[in-house]
């Protein structure tokens, strides 16, 4: 068969004697710049890769569809015989579940409050005991106390003997003012009206003579 | 003869004299007859110089017939003289037995319509015109206390002697009084009544005077007083809503007179009390049962007491009225401390009631 090095077979690959189809040095370049995404103008002069480019894109466009998940995959017993896998395959083979599955260890004190930390003035102090006072500081604040106490119990006396005089005083002012005979009266508010004519009576006839 | 009597306060004279000497002048251009008005000469230097204690005794037994002149002065300073009779029959006591005669008005003809009418306020007011309306002793000692009475000299009133005497109070929220005395009988023979303003307030001339009355016709006795405030209320039927004024802010004026009074027209019962401080006076009226005056007052329906008030220099009226009852208390014009009397009863009569 006489072979035609331009010949090219249906799927464009150029063929050369042998089994495998040679592809000419353009078109290698031209699906090479295709992958790569480099402008190359190959694809308008050569069927083969022109169909090439085309089938590239159809199976893009396939391939971006997802494709329906059959019925019989979506059915409860599948769903949960996956999950058991999963969860099986997790306890086998996860880091976690080997970390889990270790005894908790405690952990070493010294290694985990170094000593220089602990040797503050402030924790030799917490955790020393204070001196006691001695027996004259107490005496001091006895006498104190006792004097404080004295004090307000003398206070309490006073305010109570106020306070006592204060009610007796009330209680006789509002003893006055009820039992006193005006304690219900109110005052009386006399108004003076000057009037612009003379009255009709007997003393207007002495000093002006007539009743007018 | 007259008892003579030294002049209570010499030192008066000092402050008198000038305020006389304008009454004098005053006084001469009202009364024509008014002649001789001399300088005043030292009290107590003529035996016949008449004093309060002679005055009182010539209205106890003094009797007299005498034409008037009294001189009515309207609070517009118009003046109507209205001339009078007046027949004493003195009867030992300070309010004689008397008639008050109406004879007609200066410069009206007889039964003008004003003549008419004066001649009806006679008719009707002549006791209180002779008891109120002119000078009169009323209580000798109060009088003594309150006044004091100056001499200025000789004058020639109604064709007799006279002695021009000027009493003046102690107080200068009354009267003072300018007096033309007869000097036989100790009569007033002219009076004139001047505040302390000047202000002539009232005036009585006598033009004719004779010392005898004939038998009286008309004559008028004035009623017996009641002798307190209990028999007043019993000649009353004693109504409980009128009260026994206490006159505190008037302490130199006593009682002098209550009387009762009765309306035969409409049976209204009128209780007068007079009050004197030897010359002057003033009365405090109750009417019980009679409406109240001030009902439509502003004031009135707010709780407050309401008491009316007219004053000018002649005279003070202070009306006011509590529980059926009408009050009024009127005096002289320059009495201003019958407000506080007014007012004192008031409040007696709400506490009373």
């Amino acid at each position: 068969m006489n072979h035609d090095p331009h010949h090219q077979d249906p799927v464009g690959e150029p063929t050369r004697g042998g089994l495998r189809p040679a592809a000419p040095a353009a078109c290698r370049q031209f699906l090479s710049d295709l992958q790569e995404e480099r402008a190359n103008d190959h694809g308008t002069q050569c069927h083969s890769c022109a169909a090439h480019v085309a089938f590239q894109l159809h199976a893009a466009q396939l391939l971006r569809r997802r494709p329906p998940v059959p019925a019989a995959l979506l059915s409860r017993q599948i769903l949960e015989a996956t999950q058991e896998r999963l969860v099986a395959s997790i306890e086998a083979t996860s880091p976690l579940q080997s970390w889990l599955s270790k005894p908790a260890v405690a952990p070493d004190a010294a290694a985990e409050c170094p000593a220089h930390l602990l040797a503050s003035p402030l924790a030799d102090a917490a955790s020393n005991s204070p001196r006691l006072p001695s027996a004259e500081a107490w005496g001091n604040v006895r006498q104190s106390l006792i004097a404080d106490l004295t004090t307000r119990r003398r206070a309490r006396v006073r305010m109570g003997l106020w306070l006592g005089a204060a009610g007796i005083a009330a209680a006789a002012l509002v003893s006055v003012i009820l039992l006193s005979p005006q304690g219900t009266t109110t005052p009386h508010t006399i108004v003076f009206t000057d009037l612009d004519t003379m009255p009709n009576i007997e003393f207007s006839v002495i000093r002006y003579g007539a009743l007018r | 003869m007259h008892p003579s009597r030294p002049i209570r306060t010499r030192s008066f004279v000092g402050l008198v004299a000038p305020f006389v000497l304008c009454v004098m002048g005053l006084t001469a251009t009202g009364s024509a007859q008014a002649t001789d008005a001399t300088a005043p000469s030292s009290a107590g230097s003529q035996s016949s110089v008449p004093t309060l204690q002679t005055l009182d005794q010539s209205v106890r037994a003094q009797d007299y017939t005498a034409i008037q002149l009294r001189r009515f002065r309207s609070p517009q300073a118009n003046v109507v003289t209205v001339r009078e009779k007046l027949e004493v029959d003195a009867n030992g006591t300070q309010l004689p037995t008397f008639a008050l005669t109406f004879l007609g008005v200066e410069g009206e003809a007889a039964g003008s319509q004003v003549s008419l009418e004066w001649q009806q306020v006679y008719a009707r007011f002549a006791p209180q015109l002779y008891a109120h309306g002119g000078f009169r002793i009323r209580d000798l000692a109060a009088a003594t206390t309150n006044y004091s009475i100056h001499d200025f000299g000789s004058v020639v009133r109604a064709n007799r002697s006279a002695r021009r005497m000027v009493v003046f109070p102690a107080t200068l929220d009354k009267a003072i009084w300018v007096v033309d005395v007869d000097v036989q009988t100790d009569v007033p023979l002219y009076a004139a009544e001047f505040d302390v303003h000047l202000n002539l307030l009232s005036e009585v001339e006598t033009i004719v005077f004779t010392d005898t009355v004939a038998p009286l016709a008309s004559a008028v006795t004035a009623p017996t007083p009641l002798p307190n405030f209990a028999a007043a209320s019993a000649a009353m039927g004693h109504p409980a809503e009128i009260v026994e004024p206490t006159v505190t802010v008037t302490n130199e004026y006593s009682l002098d007179r209550i009387e009762v009074h009765n309306d035969p027209l409409n049976g209204q019962w009128k209780l007068t009390m007079t009050y004197t401080d030897g010359i002057d006076q003033f009365m405090v009226v109750q009417a019980p049962g009679t409406q109240d005056l001030f009902a439509g007052l502003p004031g009135q329906g707010q709780g407050g007491n309401v008491i009316g008030r007219f004053r000018d220099p002649a005279m003070s009226v202070l009306l006011f009225w509590e529980s059926g009852v009408s009050f009024h208390v009127a005096g002289r014009g320059a009495l201003k401390r019958l407000d506080g009397l007014a007012q004192a009863i008031y409040l007696q009569a709400l506490s009373s009631h």
